[in-house]
């Protein structure tokens, strides 16, 4: 089997696809860190000015939670300028998104220049170009015959095969992630931390998994039909299909899988509820203080207050249903998605780098308990919590002849003591917990190895060699 | 000739394809190590589908394939051990030069200590000229090709070599080098099963001539006796006629 | 003679097997995917005509709702990602498009870089593939299997052969092409929910001929490559390749060239320059409030907060809109890269002429901040002159969109781009094939 596998590999290095290879490799994966070290250096300059802003602040009224930036994004991006880059935290569990600002939204849509594009798109793509010729190119140029009329059994056969399409990808892999890594560490040396290269081994596993199914698939085609250029085309097709396409629609269709309501469906139970609830309720009581039905201003302002305290409970709760229910939507579109390996691929390399929806809701949590603190320390120091939201409300209308403000109750800034200020301290998730979220979909990569690999042994035990 | 085992040998073969197609009716036949066995026939009349039994490339409808005494179906991967394969046309591995191909092969056979000198010394044998040994095979003729497939099977040094339609488009010069080395490797001791068309050849070469038709082995001749009879003719009149029995 | 060889060379191509995949590949793809962008923009209008009916707010604020291109049915561009409505108020001029729940698009971030699946990309992606799949063994092929020798023992001129070959393959492309858009129209005309005007067909029909000659321009290249290599094989590997290079690789490494070559001001420069915005305004802004808070506010002091804020939201406008220009030069620049991609060319034309890029919108900010003018004009005139107020009608929004002839004649460079290219292709692939040694 050593002999076929030396035979083989030195064809590989021979051909042009693998010289084209190993050139695009380092292309992509220098540019990749170039373009990577150039934003997380600016990302962090963000992270450090806000910090110093937002970050010292102790006020009781607002403040601020930063959210440090993801040293990873060169394997995964997976939308994370577009994430938020922190929150405004008010009083009574309000928070309000920020955005991480770097991304124009005016440049074409290209997907981004990271590690599971290059492994994902470009690496699945020469699988096929490296493998497609394996069993049917053989067979064209009579060799089958000829190597198989020797003592070598089939099985050993394809696995030598197999194997092979795995070292040729493997080398111009290896080559450009060398160079990847060597430009990162040399230009931002504070980002290869031991756990930094533990789950940068662990993408590179994923990543050769993925590409092993492609391998497989390859030589179950190769095995199947007899005409290399027609394997080209079908195994073209099927990659077509597993990167782009299944991908690509699975956002567009949600909206006919998903129940969960979409924006304007949203929008427009709350925009009624907003206008017309909160103020129909103010201008009742308004019009109640008019007709003189309160003793006092002090009346007047105890029952505005609750009319707008529970109005402001109610937009927050909007807001947070209609972010639940996108992120259901997001959630539907993944598991529809999930049905191309490459699909796998990506979100499994997104949780073992802490990108992506996932982590999302992470921060999302951890803010959210931290809003909590907030709100205890609050309800501590100065015994009630004012409810806020985004919107606030206010109007102002003639009684007894002066004119009275009626507006949200505002909170107060409290002036005491505070050496005690809950500050908020980002969780990152650990490798195993890392690892244990991206289970599933490296399980389904595994289950696809396993199906295409018995079904591309089958088919080439069958094949005709004639 | 000599009456020890024969090392290859067809018992009662058949084969029929799921098209329904007799490709292969009931043959028996056998070659004696030292003896050139020539296959003849039509195209289709089942030289190739014996060829591709006896290295198990297809099953046996009925009957067995042996190699050296092993049974091709029971045991492929043992009888292969003894047998060299010539196939006709094939391209092989054009990237890689001609010396790079037979080391290759020679592997495959389990001939892993051979070197450099070995390999040449093989094609020299076959009349490779020199300047082509270290050369690349794509850019190879007909009649190199061929040549290097041929010293592919010398230098596996099986008992048994098969060959299909070993002179196809050769040139006089070519095939008469070939018929050389055919009778070399007789003289070794080796047993060879060639499928041909080329009737001339076959009665040069063939110590005993088989012709096929229909899947039938309708006719077969020792060297002496077709000293008196003009294999050209049978030939022409069993490719026009009905299938005769075995005489 | 052109005649016969143009007949058999179709003939070849309808009978092989690839054609007949590609074919059906192709049907299936243009059939679903013009019915996912269909039902996509069904619902975007619908969306779009519910927030008319129901979202609308007068008063204080206002909102203006985007209505989604219908030719986004053919190249989706950035159509679906640039926001539904925008709020007006005095207090600020709106310098981007949100959501109808006035938070900025939400959208799942990691699905959200994929490419549009729209009936460009088949084009652009999918069918020069299949192209390349057809071209590959024009000449290659027939050199391999002994043909080109055969046909060449005629009296037949070499440029006669070439040529022929290249109609055939003309014929052959321009007919898938006519399959897949007839299967898309087909999809479009049958769907309730959506309908073309006569300049939307107008824009189609270009677009539709900017697709063949993009697949033109791809057969072009395969026939080059072909004349050049000895063998298919090479042939198709070698077009494969340079395939990856000008459709995938290219567009992707021009565009992020462009974001990092030209870089734009980072947020705190411009947040800077708000800030000093702010600071200017600062004291008017706190007399105004302090003027409004007042018992009984006179019409002064409503006119002096009105003047404050909105005085104030024209220079923030300044500073959004000296970013928004510098942001749309960046985006000319990464187009000026991108033009040595043919993919990335077509689908610029391709945008542009559907209405889908940014330049549209653009436009439709551009009405939005003579709307917001007008609002404030108005509600001036509420504090002013409450009569006429009640005889003015709410400013209606309008703005003015790409008329067809500005599109074509800005879309002309590129497409000439493409026509040039594939004459030079043509001229290269003949000169090489009358050289060409045909043993």
């Amino acid at each position: 089997m050593r002999t076929i596998i030396r035979r083989e590999f030195l064809g590989h290095v021979k051909s042009l696809q693998f010289a084209v290879l190993l050139v695009l490799a380092v292309v992509l994966f220098v540019a990749n860190a170039l373009v990577f070290v150039g934003s997380y250096r600016g990302q962090t300059e963000r992270f450090e000015k806000a910090m110093a802003m937002k970050g010292q602040g102790t006020s009781t009224r607002i403040t601020g939670v930063v959210r440090r930036p993801n040293s990873l994004t060169f394997i995964a991006e997976a939308g994370d300028p577009e994430r938020p880059g922190g929150y405004t935290v008010m009083p009574g569990g309000t928070l309000m998104a920020e955005s991480a600002g770097s991304r124009t939204f005016k440049l074409p849509d290209v997907p981004a220049l990271d590690w599971s594009l290059i492994i994902g798109t470009l690496f699945s793509l020469y699988a096929v170009l490296l493998g497609f010729q394996a069993v049917s190119g053989e067979k064209e140029r009579g060799t089958l015959r000829l190597v198989l009329s020797n003592p070598v059994g089939r099985a050993r056969f394809l696995t030598a095969k197999y194997l092979t399409i795995l070292l040729a990808l493997a080398v111009p892999l290896a080559v450009g992630l060398l160079v990847n890594l060597v430009l990162v560490g040399l230009l931002v040396p504070q980002v290869l931390t031991l756990d930094v290269l533990a789950r940068i081994a662990l993408v590179v596993l994923i990543g050769l998994t993925y590409l092993s199914l492609f391998a497989f698939l390859s030589l179950l085609v190769s095995s199947l039909i007899h005409r290399s250029s027609l394997v080209l085309l079908t195994l073209l097709a099927s990659w077509l299909l597993f990167t782009i396409i299944i991908p690509s629609s699975s956002v567009v269709i949600v909206d006919k899988l998903s129940s969960a309501a979409n924006e304007i469906q949203v929008a427009r139970m709350f925009e009624p509820m907003v206008q017309k609830e909160v103020w129909d309720r103010i201008n009742a009581i308004v019009a109640r203080a008019q007709k003189g039905e309160f003793g006092s201003e002090a009346e007047i302002q105890a029952a505005a207050d609750k009319a707008f305290e529970e109005g402001q409970i109610k937009v927050n709760a909007f807001y947070e249903d209609f972010a639940r229910a996108q992120e259901e939507r997001a959630r539907t579109a993944k598991n529809v998605a999930r049905m191309s390996p490459a699909a796998l691929f990506q979100f499994a390399v997104e949780d073992t780098v802490r990108t992506g929806d996932g982590a999302e809701r992470d921060f999302l949590d951890q803010v959210q308990e931290y809003a909590r603190s907030y709100d205890a320390y609050i309800l501590k120091k100065l015994g009630k919590v004012v409810q806020t939201s985004r919107f606030s409300f206010s109007t102002s209308f003639d009684f007894q002849g002066r004119r009275m403000q009626l507006h949200s109750p505002r909170p107060e800034e409290y002036s005491g003591d505070k050496s005690d200020f809950p500050r908020f301290v980002e969780r990152t998730a650990t490798i195993g917990r890392s690892l244990r979220s991206a289970l599933s979909d490296l399980a389904g990569l595994l289950v696809w190895n396993i199906l295409l690999a018995g079904l591309a042994f089958s088919a080439f035990l069958r094949t005709d060699v004639r | 000739m000599a009456t020890s085992q024969p090392i290859l040998k067809a018992d009662d073969l058949s084969k029929r394809y799921e098209d329904g197609i007799l490709a292969l009716d009931h043959l028996n036949l056998q070659v004696q190590p030292g003896e050139v066995y020539c296959l003849l026939g039509a195209n289709g009349a089942g030289k190739t589908t014996t060829i591709n039994l006896f290295l198990n490339f297809i099953p046996p409808t009925t009957g067995t394939c042996f190699i050296n005494g092993i049974d091709v179906t029971k045991d492929p991967l043992e009888a292969k051990k003894y047998v060299a394969f010539v196939s006709e046309n094939v391209m092989l591995y054009g990237n890689f030069t001609a010396r790079q191909n037979l080391d290759f092969f020679a592997k495959l056979g389990g001939k892993t200590a051979l070197a450099k000198n070995d390999y040449y010394q093989v094609m020299r044998r076959v009349s490779l000229q020199e300047k082509a040994f270290d050369q690349r095979v794509k850019n190879f003729s007909k009649g190199m090709r061929q040549k290097l497939g041929i010293s592919i099977a010398i230098i596996k040094d099986a008992p048994a070599v098969l060959l299909d339609e070993p002179t196809a488009g050769l040139d006089p010069k070519a095939a008469t080098e070939f018929l050389e080395i055919m009778a070399e490797l007789k003289n070794e001791g080796k047993a060879i099963l060639m499928s041909t068309h080329d009737i001339f050849r076959a009665k040069e070469i063939g110590d005993r001539v088989g012709i096929m038709k229909e899947g039938r082995l309708v006719m077969e001749r020792t060297r002496q006796e077709l000293q008196y009879e003009d294999l050209v003719k049978i030939y022409i009149d069993y490719m026009k006629s009905e299938p005769l029995a075995i005489s | 003679m052109l005649k016969t060889i143009i007949g058999r060379e179709v003939l070849d191509h309808l009978k092989s097997a690839r054609f007949q995949i590609a074919l059906l590949i192709t049907g299936i793809l243009a059939v679903t995917t013009t019915l996912i962008n269909v039902q996509d923009y069904a619902v975007r209008h619908q969306n779009y005509l519910d927030a008319q009916k129901e979202l609308r707010s007068e008063g204080f604020e206002i909102s203006v709702f985007r209505e989604p291109q219908v030719l986004s049915v053919l190249a989706r561009g950035k159509d679906r990602d640039f926001g539904d409505q925008a709020r007006l108020s005095y207090m600020s001029v709106p310098s981007q498009l949100t959501g109808y729940m006035n938070v900025s698009r939400g959208r799942s971030r990691s699905l959200a870089q994929l490419a549009a699946i729209d009936f460009t990309f088949l084009v652009r992606v999918i069918l020069s593939l299949f192209v390349v799949f057809l071209a590959y063994g024009a000449v290659s092929e027939e050199k391999a299997n002994g043909t080109l020798r055969l046909a060449m023992a005629n009296a037949l001129p070499r440029d006669k052969l070439l040529l022929g070959k290249l109609l055939a393959g003309l014929v052959v492309v321009g007919g898938v092409l006519a399959f897949a858009a007839l299967l898309s129209l087909l999809v479009i005309v049958l769907h309730p929910a959506v309908s073309f005007s006569t300049s939307d067909w107008v824009r189609a029909a270009l677009i539709l001929a900017g697709s063949a000659l993009y697949l033109s321009l791809f057969y072009g290249l395969g026939l080059f490559v072909s004349v050049i290599t000895d063998r298919p094989a090479t042939s198709l590997l070698v077009l494969l390749q340079l395939w990856i290079v000008l459709v995938i690789i290219y567009p992707n490494l021009s565009v992020r060239a462009a974001e990092h070559v030209y870089p734009l001001p980072s947020e705190d420069v411009v947040l800077a320059q708000k800030q000093a915005v702010s600071e200017r305004f600062q004291a008017a802004i706190q007399r105004a409030n302090e003027g409004i808070s007042r018992p009984s506010p006179t019409s002064t002091d409503r006119l002096q907060s009105l003047e404050a804020w909105s005085g104030e939201a024209v220079e923030m406008a300044k500073v959004d809109e000296e970013f928004g220009r510098r942001q749309s030069r960046q985006m000319r620049r990464a187009e000026v890269l991108s033009l040595l991609s043919p993919a990335a060319v077509y689908d610029q034309a391709a945008n542009r002429l559907a209405r889908t890029d940014i330049r549209e919108y653009d436009r439709f900010m551009g009405g939005v901040r003579r709307l917001w003018d007008a609002f404030v004009g108005r509600y001036k005139l509420r504090i002013t002159d409450p009569e006429a107020y009640k005889q003015t009608p709410l400013p209606d929004f309008s703005y003015r969109s790409d008329p067809t002839a500005e599109a074509v004649a800005a879309t002309w460079p590129q497409w000439m781009l493409l026509v040039v290219i594939n004459l030079v292709l043509f001229a290269l692939a003949y000169t090489g094939f009358l050289r060409k040694d045909l043993r």
